[in-house]
């Protein structure tokens, strides 16, 4: 009942099986038997299809092409695959002693080769008409192939793509990308409106290029990525028992922090640090000299733009009443500020407050730490 | 002109005419302030322009369906078409929309000036009501020193530029106040801007128009435009200190009724527990937008729950809203005086507000805001209880 | 055009001797050849059967979204309505408008492309027949799809803009939004799929002769269509799968909270939305420049300025998509800039309405209910374009938007453009289809109903907008309707009447089938046309032409039937030929092989895994399995399935000989 090359895809599911039902059993999480199951489910659809097909000897259903069928059938065509399988299975080996990516590279190698042999095997033996033969192959192997090596040449690209572009500065990407960018246009030109330039100096072309391409992405990817400053938060930076928001010092976090402004389309207001020490603010809309203080509404994000003038280094803080800590007893102080902004530069602090400031004696304000003139009331009702 | 077509055109003209002088409150073509009279001077000409060539249209197709019908005329020429003619009638319309989109633009360019405004208005949207802040400023007449929260109902002088600068707590909001300016949309993470002013005291009607969820048509507000002298008062009752109902009356029940049941959520600014420290309402811990409207002075509004129900009884609400504008500062800073409360909606209101309202404000349902509400859920209030609200209420002027 | 020739019966081979290559090649599956029965329709690649289930499921899609409008008008007859709560009117006009948009009059005019567009370049079918059934397959089932949320927990309650952060999973909690975004996704994976068969079927499978300037101006107009759904699709899906892994897996795209800003979905919706709004109306606009030349026995006026002005909309289309978006902040530069772009594309389209009008000038009209309703698109459709230049004018339109202002103009637009030369299209082309005529008196019937119906519902909307009535509001008040001519209580009223005498003119459509099921067959040319579809018999056959046309005019049928015999610059028409008459020519030359493809279960399984996917996604995570599963099964299937089926497999064999046979065909 069974043909042969079922037998082993009917074992294959009943194990695949067996295991999923053993780990979902005994180990915890979902993904497991959600991926032992699937391979059951793929394992028996390709049982179910071998058995169907009779180990693809369907042909021999048809007893008169047996009948008139030469007694000779032509060679087998040359193959790339058991070469590559057997290469496949060598660099298996030797990452299993050296690096895990050779190993995946292995196994990856030995999963092609073997599926496009598979492939190529079973296409030969569906007629005695070679061309035929290879149409079987591609219709078997190509809805796989294709969608499969684009995914992979475009994976390839854009890795090495953004490999070069994360070692190079960031004037030089721009450089890059534009540079880059024009060579392709041009070449694309070239070639769209000469067609008689014959295919194989595009695919010439094609091809230094992509090994251009991989090749500087792996440079790039050795030599590492450049300095990438993360954009550092502006509430909770504590370092080493020293609040960072009441020191003019500079500490670790400020070494890495972006001073640029993401959020310039929603400023609530933006203050600025003069060079006569004082704090002035401006919203959208008419200045208010003379005012008590900044007003922030309650319960949303206000976006704070703080601009340095002085001449110094210097933070904006905020000082936010009191909280009790969590797991104590003791009031400590609310406080929030910016990393430490160079003479001339600006940056952003998001602040939601959900207490009005008239729950704090002497209510809330913001101050630069070191500059004692500077302080503004901040009314939050 | 045949006889009965001339009546009919008169009669259409008298009911026109006699209508616009009792239009809705929201009539876009009724502008009471110069932001809305550029619109109005900008899009007057367009629809004219507009009916004319849809009336040219018009009238050549029924030229051409009475002319040209089938009546057994030979086959016609078959013309393929004559370039010249359709470039000259490609140029025209073209010519046109160069002539509207000039002063389009320059139209465009002055109403986004703010540079001209002396008073600067926060509104906040969020389901389903606006909450409208007065920071602390030299501008807006005589200057503001503390800050004044309400909600629903904003109040600004006549004559004055007012910069509205809104944003959102949760989804997108529109800002509309049809006699003053057209619409901005009120946007989370960001600061829009909207100026208005008004030429003539008077209440000016507004509806959110940004679909923002299951009670978006209960979503409006006004603007209460009066006399800066009105103006100044009505700022000066904002921020009197609070009163204590007097010992033993109602409100003063009320007023344990509302530290127990309502301060969770709704701030009254001076109320104080019974050691002296003031009561902060944390909305953000029961609300999903973080925020409820704040009742110190709610009788000093006409509406309520986003301006969506009539503090004021139908018969009082009259005598404010359609005031002449000599008066309808004096009337509105009357308040909601105690016989002309609508006690009827307030008392459903409180009974079971989303009942009265749909809101998502059953925290058991709401997996999705780990159980904050989106609007007021029902208190389970006892009648007693609704009672002793209303009264205590009352007294927030 | 792939066709790939089968392995001949006696093949060449490498090696010596005779050998023989199996005739069915990898399909171990028997074909749904029957020619009759559920069968022949379900599993069908025939693009004109194809072309009627379109039409027919997006009349029911029709009938769905004008109860659900109905509904609407219902609730908002008196003040206060209690007819829908707050939360099912939300859904209620979110579904109205997506069924209307997506699930009515874009397949409908896919109908209609799938239909005409072979016949009218003289093609025996589309370039790629079973992705033409996956099409259809993916359009009904995503149909369905977003349709079941209403059994499954409520519908998307976002508005058919589905703004962020509004369409977030802590604002509306319910499915109906993952409904709503996967069905769409689904419904476009068949719109971009058909566009690209269109666009391949009309650049490559046009008859000898017919050069693109030759084309019928409904195909062109479907050809700029197409294009503009390749591009116009993808941005919409884009936005619709950050939505679902907004929703579904935590994503941060429209989360103000992280940092995101809720204008990108705006951004992308309406780069895709305002492509939608030509999408939607210029295969109206296609059809009744086919249907004015026919009854007015001229020429369509400017032939090119309507081709170019057609593409020129099709591209500005492009650039104006921000006017949707005046109020929502965008600073005066970018206002300014689109306020102007939405200017010039009005130019365009007063091209064409000036070109329809002349073409009936100095004609020889017949009012037909075809050309009624073509009359009524260009009227109302004037009325739909100048109403949209007062908001081109962006102060002006910062007061009308997001009232029923911007609800007039766009059904005029929308129910005047697209809706009107929709019906003018199915009046004019129900003969051809179906080889029986429409009455005529239940016609104008249903014409006038209609007309008058939107007229009442969606005029008197132009005074409710500007009196301040926004949308998308589930109840009105009293309190702000005033009084006197201006009422909004009266005119409200006034529309709720006006959209049952539109129901009910809509329905008379059904009762005019109905009547009109017995009628005898009709004539071979009943209208006197002009285009290449009427050179075949009514319906068509199955392989459409007998023999493919060599086409030397535009106009060609016309110019078979008439010579000029006048002399010099005196024309003078002269019929040659009837219709009938130059049919059964053609007969007379039939070609002797037509190659047919063969039908196909293939397109339907496929379509029918991604809504289990959409399942999954929402309910369950293996069920995504299953439908991955059955997809690639599907994918298989379809791959190992030869373009034709095996002689052996029709019941009773297709006969030998010099007999047309079903056996070839195209390859996808």
């Amino acid at each position: 009942m069974f043909t042969t090359g079922s037998k082993f895809l009917v074992g294959a599911a009943v194990l695949a099986t067996l295991s999923a039902i053993a780990y979902g059993v005994t180990q915890d999480g979902i993904m497991g038997t959600v991926g032992l199951g699937s391979a059951a489910v793929a394992l028996w659809f390709l049982a179910g299809l071998n058995l169907y097909t009779r180990d693809n000897n369907y042909w021999a259903d048809e007893i008169a092409s047996i009948e008139q069928a030469p007694a000779a059938v032509p060679a087998p065509a040359n193959s790339v695959w058991p070469f590559a399988f057997a290469f496949g299975a060598a660099v298996l080996a030797v990452g299993l002693v050296t690096y895990q990516a050779v190993f995946i590279i292995g196994v990856v190698l030995l999963l092609v080769s073997g599926a496009e042999w598979t492939a190529e095997a079973w296409a030969q033996s569906a007629s005695a008409d070679t061309g035929h033969n290879a149409n079987v192959r591609d219709r078997i192997a190509n809805p796989l192939e294709f969608p499969l090596a684009a995914a992979i040449g475009i994976g390839v690209v854009v890795y090495a793509f953004s490999r070069v572009m994360l070692f190079l500065s960031k004037t030089n990407t721009v450089i890059a990308f534009a540079v880059l960018g024009s060579i392709v246009i041009a070449l694309a030109f070239f070639f769209a409106y000469r067609p008689r330039v014959p295919s194989k100096a595009a695919a010439v072309v094609i091809g230094v290029g992509a090994l251009g391409l991989i090749a500087g992405g792996a440079a790039a990817g050795l030599s590492g990525e450049r300095e990438i400053h993360p954009h550092e938060t502006t509430s909770g930076l504590n370092e080493e028992g020293v609040d960072i928001c009441t020191s003019p010092d500079e500490f670790e976090a400020d070494l890495k922090a972006s001073q640029s402004v993401s959020a310039t389309a929603a400023v609530a207001a933006t203050i600025t640090l003069g060079s006569d020490g004082e704090l002035s603010y401006d919203l959208n809309g008419p200045s208010a000299p003379g005012a008590v203080g900044i007003t922030l509404p309650r319960s949303n994000p206000n976006n704070i733009i703080f601009q340095n003038r002085s001449g110094e280094p210097r933070r904006l803080s905020a000082s936010l009443g009191t909280m009790v800590a969590e797991g104590s007893t003791n009031e400590v102080p609310v406080l929030m500020c910016t990393t430490l902004v160079d003479d001339g530069g600006a940056q952003n602090m998001t602040m939601r407050i959900d207490l009005p400031s008239i729950t704090t004696p002497g209510g809330y304000s913001f101050f630069v730490p070191g500059v004692e003139s500077a302080e503004l009331n901040l009314v939050v009702p | 002109m045949n006889r009965r077509v001339r009546i009919a055109a008169a009669v259409g003209l008298a009911a026109l005419v006699a209508g616009c002088a009792e239009d809705a409150p929201q009539d876009m073509f009724q502008p009471a302030g110069p932001n809305a009279q550029s619109i109005y001077d900008l899009s007057v000409p367009v629809f004219i322009i507009a009916g004319v060539i849809g009336v040219i249209v018009m009238v050549f197709i029924a030229i051409i369906v009475v002319k040209f019908r089938d009546r057994g005329q030979a086959i016609p020429d078959q013309v393929h078409g004559k370039p010249t003619l359709e470039i000259i009638l490609t140029i025209i319309p073209a010519l046109i929309l160069i002539g509207v989109a000039i002063p389009t633009v320059g139209t465009i360019m002055a109403l986004n000036d703010t540079s001209d405004t002396e008073c600067v208005i926060n509104v906040t949207g969020q389901q389903w009501w606006w909450e409208i802040d007065y920071p602390t400023q030299s501008g807006c007449g005589s200057g503001i020193d503390q800050p004044i929260i309400t909600s629903g109902q904003m109040v600004i002088p006549i004559g004055t530029p007012v910069l509205v600068r809104g944003t959102s707590r949760d989804v997108i909001h529109s800002w509309w106040i049809p006699r003053l300016n057209g619409k901005r949309d009120m946007v989370p993470g960001r600061v829009h801007t909207n100026r208005i002013e008004a030429d003539e005291p008077g209440i000016y009607a507004g509806q959110c128009t940004e679909f923002c969820g299951l009670s978006h048509a209960n979503m409006r507000m006004e603007v209460i435009a009066m006399t800066p002298e009105d103006f100044e008062a009505w700022k000066l009752n904002q921020t009197k200190p609070y009163e204590s109902p007097a010992e033993g009356t109602l409100a003063a029940k009320g007023e344990q009724t509302f530290i127990s049941q309502c301060a969770r959520c709704h701030q009254v600014n001076g109320l104080e527990d019974a050691d002296g420290a003031p009561i902060v309402s944390r909305p953000d811990l029961s609300v999903y937008s973080g925020a409820a409207p704040n009742l110190t002075h709610l009788m000093t509004r006409n509406t309520f729950a986003g301006a969506a129900y009539n503090l004021l009884t139908p018969e009082c609400r009259p005598k404010v809203w359609n005031a002449p504008s000599e008066t309808v500062g004096a009337e509105y800073l009357k308040g909601v005086t105690p016989d002309c409360l609508n006690s009827v909606e307030l008392r459903e209101w409180l009974r079971n507000a989303p009942a009265k309202k749909p809101m998502y404000a059953d925290p058991t349902k709401l997996e999705a805001t780990d159980g904050l509400t989106r609007g007021m859920p029902n208190l389970a209030l006892s009648e007693d209880q609704i009672d002793e609200l209303v009264a205590y209420l009352l007294e927030r002027h | 055009m792939a066709i790939i020739e089968r392995p001949t019966d006696t093949p060449a081979l490498a090696g010596a001797g005779a050998a023989v290559t199996p005739s069915s090649s990898y399909g171990n599956f028997r074909r749904p050849v029957q020619a009759t029965g559920w069968k022949s329709w379900a599993f069908t690649v025939d693009h004109k059967k194809i072309g009627i289930m379109y039409g027919v499921v997006a009349m029911v899609f029709f009938f769905v979204g004008g109860i659900e409008a109905l509904l609407i008008r219902a609730q908002l007859a008196q003040p206060n309505g209690t007819i829908l709560s707050a939360d099912k009117y939300n859904q209620m006009f979110t579904m109205h408008a997506t069924t209307m948009v997506f699930l009515f009059v874009m397949p409908m005019a896919a109908a209609f492309a799938n239909y005409m567009m072979p016949l009218q370049i003289g093609a025996r079918d589309v370039a790629f027949p079973r992705l033409n059934a996956l099409s259809l397959w993916l359009f009904v089932f995503g149909g369905i799809f977003i349709n079941s949320s209403w059994i499954l927990g409520g519908a998307a309650d976002g508005g058919w803009f589905m703004y962020a952060p509004n369409s977030s999973v802590p604002f509306s909690p319910t499915n109906g939004v993952d409904f709503w975004t996967l069905g769409l996704l689904i419904t476009g994976v068949a719109s971009q799929v058909g566009a690209i068969n269109l666009i391949v079927t009309a650049l490559n499978m046009r008859a000898p002769g017919m050069k693109l300037m030759r084309m019928p101006i409904f195909t062109w107009m479907a050809l700029v269509v197409q294009f503009l759904l390749l591009f116009s699709i993808p941005v919409i899906t884009v936005a619709l799968f950050l939505l679902m892994f907004q929703r579904n897996f935590g994503a941060n795209f429209f989360s103000v909270e992280a940092g995101a800003d809720p204008l990108l979905w705006q951004h992308l919706f309406w780069l895709f939305g305002h492509p939608e709004v030509y999408i939607l109306v210029l295969p109206s606009f296609g059809i009744i420049s086919e249907v004015l030349p026919t009854f007015s026995r001229k020429p369509l006026f400017g032939y090119p300025f309507v081709v170019f002005s057609g593409a020129a909309i099709g591209f500005v289309g492009f650039g104006v998509w921000a006017h949707h978006m005046f109020a929502a902040g965008l600073g005066p530069i970018s206002v300014a800039v689109f306020s102007v772009a939405t200017m010039a594309i009005a130019v365009p389209t007063g091209v064409k309405i000036i070109n329809w009008t002349l073409t009936m000038w100095g004609g020889k009209l017949w009012f037909t209910t075809a050309m009624l309703f073509a009359i009524g698109l260009i009227v109302q459709f004037t009325i739909g374009g100048l109403s949209g230049v007062t908001h081109a004018v962006a102060p002006s339109d910062t007061q009308q938007t997001d009232t029923y202002y911007i609800v007039a103009h766009f059904h005029y637009v929308i129910f005047g453009g697209a809706v009107l030369g929709l019906f003018a299209g199915i009046y004019y082309w129900w003969p051809k289809v179906f080889g029986k005529m429409l009455s005529e008196k239940i016609g104008r019937w249903n014409f006038w109903l209609m007309i008058i119906g939107m007229n009442m519902t969606f005029g008197p909307m132009h005074i409710l907008g500007l009196q301040g009535q926004p949308r998308r509001m589930y109840i009105w008040t009293g309190d702000r309707a005033g009084d006197g001519f201006f009422d909004l209580a009266f005119w409200n009223l006034v529309a709720s009447i006006g959209s049952l005498v539109l129901g009910i003119g809509a329905f008379l459509f059904l009762v005019n089938v109905w009547v009109s099921r017995k009628n005898p067959p009709a004539p071979a040319d009943p209208w006197d046309a002009r285009s290449l579809e009427w050179l075949t018999t009514n319906p068509p056959k199955e392989h459409n032409f007998d023999r493919i046309p060599t086409v030397h005019t535009l106009d060609e049928f016309f110019h078979r039937k008439y010579e000029d015999v006048g002399e010099g610059d005196q024309h003078d028409y002269k019929q040659v030929a009837t219709g009938a008459e130059v049919i059964e020519l053609e007969e007379k030359y039939a070609d002797a092989h037509i190659h047919l493809p063969s039908p196909s279960y293939w397109p339907m399984v496929l379509a029918i895994s991604l809504p289990i996917i959409g399942y999954g996604v929402i309910f369950n995570t293996l069920l995504i399995v299953a439908g991955a599963a059955i997809a690639v099964l599907a994918l298989f299937g379809w791959a190992l399935e030869p373009p034709t089926a095996d002689e052996s497999e029709f019941d009773p064999p297709a006969p030998d000989g010099d007999q047309p046979s079903k056996e070839l065909a195209v390859s996808v």
